[in-house]
This record gives structure tokens, C-alpha cells and sequence, in this order.
């Protein structure tokens, strides 16, 4: 009865800052409705896609994948040391261990998209860049879940070890890296896919890839190239999530292959990696200096304090609310799309045409770019905070799909089967047998998309769509150091309030 | 031969977990630590292979002083010592072979353990001793494939790879079902009769305890209150142990 009474709170609470949110996010769906013929107008302009056109796409799709294969192989690499540093339960001096941590976090409140920027003046305009801001990007985030992961892990066999004296590295190489090493490349494969996604956009900022020529074709509506572009988009993630489907049942030990196999596997990894790393263009060093490189760091080091206590709209303060609205209203939105998706996507409940039909549409809606659903929507709700919802609801509609339907595929049948032998129906199956299992890995995963919403509204500017991204490239591009030091520091204290927030809901949700 | 003398410990919250305990076990000895719960057996079992230090009192293995040794030589001491847990301490992703060579890792280079280089002796070795144990189908098996029984069959392979002297077994049989349990301790005895290795194994079953032991140190609120063979061990004997119901010893 206590638990009802807390989970109705809970609920009443989060409507409340729902409606709060959407207000302040002036949502408006009438508006919406009265200017829907523009959607369909646009999304019908994308067929049929212009075929000639393909040939210039490919070199840009080539120099999108190179970057985020590089990005992603070397960030995981460089995290797996860091993680052992990072790690608690190991070994090692507290204060370095410490300060890697809040670096990392530091280094996690950001995009891709703002570390592309930041790449470019030091690295120039090119893939280099790119890769550059990919890599810090997959370390950020690798260091953090591997080093979650090892503290989550069975320390006993490593203490067993560490008790017959073995050094520490020795012990930890052989007692806890084997325990972590399936979640460690689940998790550099699930980030392989989202960095081509996110790679297609650093275009925008000058850092290489698809992006900027995405962006031209969007501006010059010429609609049927972009249709291409998406098209091939479209293909290239699926692709992708196929193979990493396929390595992730080989990593989890559901599907096995031979030794030669696994031989040949790892020789093409490797081979893979290798050509797309020395093919990369090199950094252009030309336009960069130490003066430069001096003044952006004090200038982010002495940020404008002004900002943060102005209490009109372009105060930190309305930006960084503004943000965390776009973010939570968004990620509701795609919520309520997300679950009925996730389980028509599922062959476990309905049948198997209607599900892959379903779970085609999820990838096409997860292949596009975020920001070009911004670029479409701005055309039909005009600039503004509610342009950065609607974008914000479709992007966690395709993501939170992807992980619902792993929660679904993963559920244990036999309470459903047994409602089933009685006769229920399919709702009913779900809502009583299926939904109160899937109700933990759900939220954790709204969480999870909430987080990274924050972060992806913070981009949301680029497209003149609320949130605080737009004042802070602004101020990258004009080189006011001092407000993007300020800016800066106003999303690592929301990313940071926000992680606070999302730990104690999960203490709350074992 | 290991000799406990004075051993003392005490914990911020608990004070006294272990009170003046001293105790000698012989060479080739089975002996066995019965008590209730928090009566300080796996304390004393953390002190004893190295995992924690005792505030007071020595423990000598042969004639080194282990309490106070530190870096190579209490690794030194620590090879000597093999220990068996009650959950195993096993990596369940690795195979039962590669849990065996686990225990080389003390005289590996990182190279050498990175690579997974243990060299064709010690693979000879652990394959052997899998089989001693009746594991030998079972080289190359994830461990998290193989029971309760085996995975503990395992765990003192890997114990035994060291040919340690003592070896400690912290509630071996809790995991394991009835008769599981009575075929680890019967491998044990076996060892201990083979091997010439002495047994330390603490244990809640007093039943297998007394029917598997040579010696029974008895403990009740981290004191020493029994000391001797299992025949000695009278109901009176056990009320002091385990205490009665509102009754102190």
C-alpha cells in the first residue's frame, strides 16, 4: 500500500514538472497540427532521391565511417588504463584517482558536436578533427561504464588471487578483466553504431564527414540529394547494427565460431582499423599557435561571471532550464511513442512481418541525424525551444526503441505463457505478465536517454532550436572565450546535477 | 606447521572480534574452526591468509613471523598457503584450466600474463592436477558452465597447483548440497593424506566437521573455549560454543 502511495507521488510529480516544462518550452500542438501539411511536404520532396548523386556521397560516407571507427577503436582503448585507474576497488593513490574522475566527467557533459568545434581550432578544419573529437568523446564515456563495470564486478576471485601474492595488474588482468570484457565490447560496439550517427553531423562544424554537405543540400532545399544522403545513411547504420548485432551474440556467447573463425574475425578487425586509421587526411597545424592556443585557455579559465547571474534569456541560468526542459518533455514524448513501438517491434508478441516491418521504420527513424530532424522541423514549427522538443521526441523514439525491445528480448515468456494457457489476450498478456518485469530496465533506459538528452539539446542550437548550444557556438566561432568558459561551465554543473539525479533514481528503482 | 598465538583484533563497530586466540596446527593435521555466527571464524580466517592484520598476537608459518612480514616476503609466506572459499572466488569466464594457472601468476612477468604465456610445464601440471581431482573432461569448460561441486573441484586444483603446505578452507561445503559436500571433504582428506597437507577449514556443519577432523578449536565471541580431538566434543562442550539460550558460557 506504501509503495502505491509513493509510486502515485512520483507519478503526480513528474506530470507536474511535465506540464511545467512544456509550458516553459511554449509546447503548442495545435501549431503543429495547423502546419503539418509542411511535413508531409518535405518528406514527400525526399522521394525519389536523386540516384546520380550517390556517387558524390560515397567518398563523404567513406570519410564519416573511417572516423568513427578510428574515434571509437582508440577511445576504448585509451579508457580500458583509465578505468583501472579510476577503479576504486583497486589499488592506487586516491587523489590521482579522484581527479581523473571529475576529468572525465568534465569531459562526458559535452557533445560531439562541441568537442568537433573545439578540434578544429586546434587541429583545423578536416576529418582529423573529427576523429580527434570522437576519440575524447568514446573515452569520456568508455572510462565511465568500464570503470562502473569493474566496480560492479565479482571482486572475490581477484582477492583470492591478490591473497596467493600475486602483483595487482597480474591479478586484475586475470580475475576481473575476464569478467568485464563481454560488457566492454558490447559497449565499444553500441558506441561504434552512435558515433556514425553522430559523425554525420560534424560536418556542420567544418570537422570532415557527410555533415557538410547534408547541411548545404538542406539549406538550398534540394530535397531529393538529401533524400540520398538519408538513403545512404539509412543503409550504412543498418548495416552497422547488423554486424554489431552479430558481434555482440559472439561476444554474450550465444552464437560460437571456431577458432580459425575467431582468427580471421580479429585479422579483419584489425585490418579494418588499420586502413581507416593511416588513410585519414592529416591535422592542419597551419592556422594553429601557441598564442591561440594561450588565449583560448585563459579565456575559458576566467569565465564571464556576468552570464551566470543575468536573469534575463540569455542568462546561464534561463539557458541551462530552458535545456533541461527541451530534454525532459522531449524524452516523455518519445516515451509514450517508444513502448507500443518497442513491442509491435517484437517478435515474441506479434508476428514476425508485423515486427520487422516495425523494427525497419525504428532504424530508418534512428539512422537520420538528429539535427536534420531539426532542419525539417524548424520549417514547420518556426525557431524556437518547441522545435528542439519535437526533435529531441523522434530522436529518443528511434533510441529508446533500440533498448525497450532489448529488454523485451530478453524477458522471462513464462509468466505470459501462463496467462496465455488461461486464455488472455495479447494486451492483456502485456500489461500483466510483461509490463511489471520490463518496468526496471525501462526506466533505467529513460534515464539513460534523459542524460544523453541533455546533452544532445545542448546541440540543439545549431538549428536555431532553443537551448543553451546556440549562444555557446556563437561564442566558440566569435572567440569569446570567456563566455564559452561560462557557458561551459553551466552545462558541466547541469550534466552533473542531472547524473546526481539519475543515481539516486536508480538507488530508488532496486 | 602453523602456530597462532594471542591473536587479537577488533574493528571499529565490533570491538573484539578475536580474543587472545592461540592454537597450533601440526603438520599434516586436519583441523577444524567451529563456532556460531560472528563468533570470528572468517576473521580469523582473513588474518590468517594475509587479507587482513591483526591488531595483537603472532601467527607463524614454520618459523616465519607472517603478521608482520610485508612485500616479498609475506608473498613469499602467502605461495605456501593455498585457500578455498565458500563462494569459490573463481572467474567464471575463464575455463577450469585457466583458473588453475591463475595460481602462477606471482612468478609471471605482466608480458607473460597479458599474452597468457604460462609455458608448457605449468600447463602439464594444472592439467594434472585437474585430473587428480576428477576434473579431467573438463579442462577447457567455461566455469561458469560447471556445477557447484565441480566448481569447487576447481578452486582446489587451483590451490594445489602452488603444493602449498597449509591449506585453509573457508566454509568449503556451505554452497553445496549434502552429498556434494561430503564428496569435497572426502577429496580433501584424500589430499591431506596424499599430499601430507595440513587442513585448516572452518565450517557451520558440525556434524561433517567432527566426522572429518582430527583436532576442533571451538569458538564462542572470538575466544578460544574449546581445544581438541572431535571425540572431547561433549553437549557441554557445545553449550559452550554455541551458548544456550539466555545462558553465557
Amino acid at each position: 500500500m506504501k509503495r502505491r502511495r509513493i509510486s502515485l507521488l512520483v507519478f503526480l510529480l513528474c506530470a507536474a514538472v511535465f506540464l511545467a516544462a512544456a509550458w516553459l518550452t511554449s509546447c503548442d500542438l495545435g501549431l503543429m497540427w495547423s502546419r503539418r501539411a509542411h511535413l508531409t511536404d518535405i518528406a514527400l520532396k525526399l522521394f525519389p532521391p536523386d540516384w546520380s548523386f550517390a556517387q558524390k556521397v560515397f567518398p563523404l560516407l567513406w570519410a564519416t565511417v573511417q572516423m568513427s571507427v578510428t574515434g571509437t577503436v582508440l577511445g576504448a582503448a585509451l579508457a580500458l588504463p583509465a578505468a583501472l585507474v579510476c577503479a576504486r576497488p583497486l589499488p592506487g593513490f586516491p587523489p590521482v584517482k579522484q581527479v581523473l574522475r571529475f576529468l572525465v566527467q568534465v569531459l562526458r557533459s559535452f557533445p560531439a558536436l562541441i568537442l568537433a568545434l573545439l578540434a578544429t581550432f586546434f587541429l583545423g578544419i578536416g576529418s582529423f578533427a573529427g576523429t580527434a573529437a570522437l576519440t575524447v568523446y568514446t573515452f569520456a564515456i568508455m572510462t565511465r561504464l568500464t570503470y562502473e563495470d569493474i566496480e560492479h564486478a565479482p571482486l572475490g576471485p581477484y582477492y583470492a588471487l591478490r591473497a596467493m601474492g600475486s602483483p595487482s595488474l597480474h591479478a586484475f588482468f586475470r580475475a576481473v578483466f575476464p569478467e568485464i570484457l563481454p560488457s566492454y565490447l558490447t559497449n565499444t560496439l553500441y558506441l561504434l553504431e552512435s558515433n556514425v550517427r553522430h559523425s554525420a553531423i560534424l560536418g556542420y562544424v567544418g570537422a570532415g564527414g557527410i555533415g557538410l554537405l547534408l547541411n548545404e543540400k538542406v539549406s538550398w532545399r534540394e530535397y531529393d540529394k538529401v533524400g540520398m544522403i538519408l538513403l545512404l545513411l539509412f543503409v550504412t547504420v543498418a548495416l552497422m547494427e547488423a554486424l554489431s548485432r552479430f558481434l555482440t551474440r559472439l561476444v554474450q556467447g550465444e552464437t560460437a565460431i571456431g577458432r580459425l573463425g575467431k582468427r580471421l574475425l580479429l585479422g579483419t578487425a584489425a585490418f579494418l582499423f588499420l586502413l581507416c586509421t593511416l588513410t585519414l587526411p592529416p591535422p592542419d597545424l597551419s592556422r594553429t599557435s601557441l598564442q591561440m592556443v594561450h588565449t583560448l585557455f585563459t579565456g575559458i579559465l576566467h569565465p564571464d561571471w556576468s552570464l551566470f547571474f543575468r536573469m534575463d534569456r540569455s542568462g546561464v541560468g534561463y539557458l541551462l532550464l530552458e535545456t533541461a526542459a527541451i530534454s525532459f518533455v522531449g524524452t516523455c514524448v518519445g516515451m509514450v511513442f517508444a513502448v507500443p513501438l518497442s513491442f509491435l517491434s517484437s517478435s515474441r508478441f506479434f508476428p514476425a512481418p508485423v515486427a520487422w516491418t516495425f523494427r525497419t521504420i525504428i532504424t530508418a527513424i534512428r539512422s537520420v541525424p538528429f539535427l536534420i530532424y531539426g532542419l525539417i522541423l524548424i520549417r514547420v514549427c518556426g525557431p524556437g525551444a518547441f522545435t528542439g522538443v519535437l526533435t529531441l521526441a523522434v530522436c529518443s523514439v528511434g533510441l529508446l526503441c533500440k533498448r525497450f525491445s532489448e529488454a523485451i528480448d530478453v524477458l522471462d515468456l513464462r509468466p505470459s505463457q501462463a496467462l496465455e494457457a488461461m486464455g488472455a489476450s495479447s494486451m492483456a498478456r502485456i500489461r500483466y505478465a510483461a509490463l511489471p518485469q520490463l518496468a526496471p530496465p525501462f526506466c533505467s533506459a529513460l534515464l539513460y536517454r534523459f542524460d544523453v538528452n541533455i546533452r544532445e539539446a545542448s546541440v540543439l542550437g545549431l538549428a536555431a532550436a532553443g537551448g543553451i548550444g546556440a549562444p555557446l557556438i556563437f561564442a566558440m566561432n566569435q572567440y569569446a572565450w570567456n563566455e564559452v568558459g561560462a557557458l561551459a561551465l553551466g552545462m558541466i554543473l547541469l550534466a552533473w546535477l542531472v547524473d546526481l539525479l539519475s543515481a539516486a533514481c536508480r538507488r530508488l528503482l532496486r | 606447521m602453523l602456530q597462532v598465538s594471542l591473536l587479537s583484533k577488533s574493528f571499529p563497530r565490533v570491538p573484539q572480534v578475536l580474543h587472545e586466540v592461540s592454537f597450533t596446527l601440526r603438520d599434516g593435521e586436519f583441523l577444524s574452526v567451529i563456532g556460531p555466527s560472528g563468533a570470528g571464524k572468517t576473521t580469523l580466517f582473513r588474518i590468517l591468509n594475509g587479507m587482513e592484520r591483526c591488531d595483537s598476537g603472532q601467527v607463524l608459518y614454520g618459523s616465519v613471523p607472517f603478521q608482520s612480514a610485508v612485500g616479498q616476503q609475506k608473498r613469499a609466506v602467502q605461495r605456501t598457503i593455498g585457500t578455498i572459499y565458500q563462494d569459490f572466488c573463481l572467474v567464471e569466464n575463464s575455463t577450469a584450466m585457466q583458473n588453475v594457472l591463475n595460481a602462477c601468476l606471482p612468478e609471471l612477468s605482466l608480458a607473460a600474463v597479458l599474452l597468457g604465456r604460462f609455458g608448457p610445464a605449468r600447463m602439464r601440471k594444472a592439467a594434472a592436477i585437474l585430473r587428480e581431482v576428477g576434473l579431467e573432461d573438463k579442462l577447457e569448460e567455461p566455469v561458469k558452465r560447471l556445477s557447484g561441486g565441480q566448481k569447487q573441484r576447481v578452486a582446489i586444483a587451483r590451490a594445489l597447483m602452488r603444493d602449498p603446505s597449509v591449506l585453509l578452507a573457508d566454509e568449503p561445503v556451505a554452497s553445496l548440497d549434502p552429498v556434494t559436500g561430503r564428496q569435497i571433504l572426502d577429496l580433501l582428506k584424500e589430499v591431506q593424506r596424499s599430499r601430507g597437507v595440513s587442513v585448516l577449514m572452518n565450517s557451520h556443519n558440525l556434524e561433517l566437521s567432527l566426522a572429518y577432523s582430527d583436532h576442533i578449536i571451538g569458538l564462542h565471541r572470538g575466544r578460544v573455549v574449546f581445544d581438541g580431538p572431535p571425540d572431547a566434543v561433549t553437549d557441554a562442550v557445545l553449550a559452550r560454543i554455541y551458548g544456550q539460550a539466555g545462558v553465557e558460557p
